[in-house]
């Protein structure tokens, strides 16, 4: 049986004043934050169930099963990180991890927490950091509703909230009126106009208020008076089907916490590549300051270069961030950037130019306490960042020899990388959808419409999420979304709408 | 102090993973079909396991990909490396891939999960057996499985099957551990440290804590108690309880003359490779004989058989010769129930011969059952097939059954046969061949 000695802990204690310290003397923002140290399952679990504790579903239990076969392949050494941005926040360490280790991750957390309390996105998450002890919560009321309404109930309905609960408001923060309220606005705005029309003495548009009349009278109707981005939030409010109390608990539960990593998904490549630098200088303090030995540095070496390896399927938030606030230290400390810069049209001349402006670590610091990662792209990953990083898109096609899917790099032109990304962060991945009408043909059917953004949806996923929203709404549900038209080479040469409707029964496709 | 040990919590995810294997094992029900058609499971080494992908379940959800790709899930994304436009960065296995052969480079929804051959015979083969089996004098060597005895202790189960002494004892080591622990972290003496691991509940974090603030003795002497982790516990194994039956032996026949194609042979092969395998799991010790023909029969050995090609003419009738004599001498049915089996297209030189033959393996030498597959591909119909022959000439009723023609006989003419149009019909043939209950009155 493993135990860390007191010796080992009093150790880490002494290394995380000094760390906090460290953190101070750079200028970040620290607060007491909690280190506890647990086995390996538990930070496996942990990551699995996204938190200390959570309610029960297969879902998790897949995950965990695959983090823990990861981490058997593996072998010695858990090199994750998970912090909770809770008051205090909260970061586990893992007792059988060699001390460099959780002395990295210590040092990583610190620049996790300067930055969620820093970031004007993460700060306004606030109202989500109680989400740790609400999850606990959740976990003991969701047990009974197992056991009250059985498995196959609750199963399915997590499932069904799991299906769609990742289509939340575009402005996270912004209101959240209620549907009454914002149709008693709407429809003063529209009486408003008439008005306006009417007390003119001269050109009373007859034709226009007749209009506006009319949008009136079907307002007053209309679910939902404009079209709506927060799916589960509508289902929970309106659904004809009709739901029960617990799957409204269980709905409100599932939106919250995806609310929660919602936030965190926006800031997640600023928000790595952060801590990853402050973990990088805090360790080379700690070096220069002889708290670590060399073999410990030589270590810690090793798993920096483990976590920020280049990832060819998936985009490494270490390793590009990190790059990212590199290139920005490196730009503004010669002044590379603003109109003078970009005349500078002959590269040869860059790698010479500097203004000695040196102001990189502070442009790095705005950085982080202004941008989200959408914005962040579109300013700073310009053609050399993506070629530097080496950044491409890749696809995936079936080898007609082995069966075999073959994955392929399908793109490494910087200007359409770049375009891809924009296009992907602005949505962080989620296609736009939004509820058009909760009463379609007079039958409170859901109308969804796809809004098209250059990608087609994936008709078997689209066909499962339809059934799942099915069983939360009781009636048949209609998307209307597009299809790529091809030519014979494959090229796409024009869009068609579609609309797939599920009746509970039998899919259709309607085309157009 | 900011770093300090954890209260442990208590273990969730074993059973959600649990579950999810569950639904995994729902979702292999439903591919069986296609499962058990692949051909390199039966051309496979000996004893080693069938691999076959399963994908992890996936909640549904909108999410982009390209709407010609049904079915295969092609997926696209980001990622960094040197490489040019068309470079190859990574492999897995598709949807319509043999099993066997995992790619290199599983994927991020992809779970490579090994299933034993006994766990697909399990999934597809449920109450299936040997028809018209009978008691014979001689109850020596045939087993099935009846019910299950207690046999050593495991390290995983059902709670049900707890060790409660075993486990017992390891929680009390558990204790002292604890115990010495906290005596050398904190220098306090035993009945001290006792009672602050006494109030924690046996969580080492939480009786540091107390011993850290302070706390009263309030106990005169030490009384162990338990204190349980997950790798302290411990299971009962249980084994097989068997019954025995009386012997039984099978007779594999299979045509290999040139009109069998090899499309037509695996076909063949697959049915009789899963009937092999499920009497092999279903009783102990039955023997099984292989025979292949054209013109004329031999025995061969469990490997040939499912490996060899030949060619020349057909007569069946030498199959069941063979097959006849065999019996006579080595398996005599007053003390042996008998099977046979026999996989062919249906063309053959002398049916008339077959049909006697056949006449006499059923009403002289009264064998449990003879069960016949014809394999017909593209349906192609044999006016003159043997299946026809058999339909004109033994005692028997046409019937269809999941889009297969079926011929019966009566209880006292055992005689089943099949025609095997496509694989998808392995799985319903074989289910009708092993069917327990026909002939049971």
């Amino acid at each position: 049986m493993e135990i860390m000695n007191r010796k080992q802990i009093d150790r880490l204690n002494n290394i995380e004043k000094e760390i906090s310290k460290i953190a101070q003397e750079m200028g970040l923002s620290t607060t007491e934050t909690e280190f506890e140290i647990v086995s390996s399952r538990k930070m496996i679990e942990s990551i699995a169930y996204r938190f200390t504790s959570n309610f029960s579903h297969w879902s998790f239990g897949r995950d965990y099963d695959k983090q823990k076969t990861l981490y058997e392949h593996q072998g010695a050494g858990i090199p994750y990180e998970t912090v909770w941005n809770s008051i205090p926040p909260k970061a586990f360490l893992v007792e059988t991890n060699p001390v460099i280790l959780n002395i990295l991750v210590m040092a990583h957390v610190y620049g996790h927490v300067d930055f969620n309390l820093e970031n004007k996105y993460m700060r306004s998450a606030a109202d989500y950091m109680d989400l740790a002890r609400e999850a606990r919560n959740a976990e003991k009321r969701f047990r009974e509703y197992e056991r009250e309404y059985g498995l196959d109930a609750y199963e399915q309905t997590i499932d069904s909230a799991f299906s769609v609960c990742w289509h939340l408001p575009p402005d996270l923060l912004g209101d959240q009126e209620d549907e009454e309220a914002y149709r008693e606005r709407l429809i003063n705005l529209k009486t408003e106009r008439i008005r306006g029309i009417q007390k003119r003495e001269f050109h009373q548009d007859k034709h226009e208020i007749e209009k506006l009349k009319s949008e009136i009278s079907k307002l007053k109707h209309k679910t939902p008076p404009l079209p709506v981005y927060d799916i589960l939030r509508y289902v929970m409010d309106h659904s004809p089907k009709p739901l029960e109390d617990w799957q409204k608990d269980i709905l409100s539960t599932i939106r919250e916490q995806t609310m929660f990593f919602e936030f965190q998904k926006r800031c997640k490549l600023l928000n790595e590549g952060w801590a990853t630098y402050v973990h990088l200088q805090i360790m080379r303090r700690l070096y220069e300051k002889k708290l670590i030995t060399p073999e410990e540095h030589m270590e810690f070496s090793s798993f920096h270069a483990k976590v920020t390896r280049e990832n060819p399927q998936s985009l490494n938030w270490y390793r590009v961030g990190l790059k990212l606030y590199e290139d920005l230290i490196y730009r503004w400390n010669r002044g590379m950037h603003g109109k003078r810069f970009r005349e500078t049209k002959d590269p040869d001349k860059w790698t010479t130019y500097n203004r000695k402006h040196n102001k990189g670590i502070e442009k790095i610091f705005e950085v982080r306490k202004n941008y989200t990662d959408r914005m962040a792209i579109e300013e700073f990953f310009d053609e050399e960042f993506i070629r530097d990083a080496e950044i491409y898109l890749w696809n995936e096609t079936v080898d007609p020899q082995t069966g075999e899917i073959k994955q392929f790099i399908a793109e490494d032109d910087p200007v359409r990388i770049k375009q891809v990304l924009k296009n992907y962060f602005s949505l962080y991945g989620t296609p736009v959808i939004t509820i058009e009408d909760g009463n379609y043909n007079n039958n409170r059917e859901l109308y969804l419409k796809h809004e098209f953004t250059g990608q087609e949806l994936n008709p078997m996923m689209e066909s499962g999420a339809l059934e799942n929203l099915y069983y939360l709404w009781g009636k048949p549900i209609h998307l209307e979304t597009v299809e790529i038209d091809r030519n014979k080479f494959g090229e796409p040469a024009g869009i068609r709408k579609l609309l797939h409707s599920w009746d509970g029964k039998k899919h259709s496709i309607e085309k157009f | 102090m900011p770093v300090r040990r954890g209260s442990e919590y208590k273990e969730k995810g074993k059973r959600d993973a649990k579950r999810h294997r569950e639904k995994q094992k729902q979702a292999i029900k439903k591919e069986i079909r296609k499962i058990i058609s692949e051909s390199s499971i039966i051309t496979q080494k000996k004893g080693k396991k069938v691999k076959i992908p399963i994908r992890e379940i996936v909640i549904p959800d909108f999410r982009p990909g390209n709407r010609k790709d049904e079915g295969e899930n092609t997926r696209s994304g980001i990622g960094q490396g040197s490489g040019k436009k068309g470079a190859v960065i990574g492999r897995r296995p598709g949807s319509g891939q043999q099993p066997g052969k995992p790619g290199d480079m599983p994927g991020e929804d992809y779970i490579e999960s090994e299933v034993d051959i006994e766990e697909v015979i399990s999934l597809m083969l449920e109450d299936l057996g040997l028809p018209n089996l009978k008691e014979k004098e001689d109850r020596a060597k045939l087993e099935t499985v009846t019910g299950f005895r207690i046999s050593g202790i495991t390290r995983s189960g059902p709670n049900i099957l707890l060790e409660k002494r075993q486990t017992g004892k390891r929680g009390i080591g558990r204790f002292y551990a604890y115990l010495e622990t906290l005596k050398e972290e904190t220098g306090k003496d035993e009945l001290t440290c006792y009672t602050a691991l006494k109030e924690a509940d046996g969580i080492l974090g939480e009786a540091l804590n107390l011993l850290e603030e302070g706390i009263e003795t309030r106990f005169s002497q030490v009384e162990p108690f338990p204190i349980f982790d997950s790798e302290d516990m411990r299971y009962m194994n249980i084994k097989e309880e068997k019954t025995r039956h009386s012997n039984a032996v099978i007779f594999a026949m299979m045509d290999v003359s040139a009109s069998m194609t090899t499309d037509k042979k695996y076909l063949a092969r697959s049915m009789l490779f899963w009937i092999n395998e499920f009497l092999k799991q279903m009783y102990e010790h039955v023997e099984v004989r292989f025979i292949v023909h054209h013109a004329k029969a031999r025995f061969v050995d469990e490997d040939s058989f499912f490996k060899t090609g030949e060619s020349g003419g057909t007569r069946c009738a030498e199959a069941y010769k063979l097959a006849r004599s065999t019996i006579e001498s080595q398996y005599p049915t007053d003390t042996w129930n008998v099977y046979l089996f026999h996989f062919s297209d249906g063309e053959d030189w002398d049916s008339e011969a077959t049909i006697s033959e056949a006449k006499k393996l059923i009403d002289d030498i009264k064998v449990n059952m003879l069960g016949y597959g014809e394999i017909r591909l593209n349906g192609r119909p044999f006016s003159s097939g043997l299946k026809n022959a058999f339909e004109k000439e033994l005692n028997v009723n046409s019937v269809e059954i999941d889009e297969m023609d079926v011929i019966v006989g009566k209880k006292e003419h055992p005689f089943l046969g099949i025609v095997i149009k496509d694989k998808d019909h392995i799985l319903p043939a074989i289910q009708e061949f092993l069917k327990k209950e026909r002939w049971r009155s």
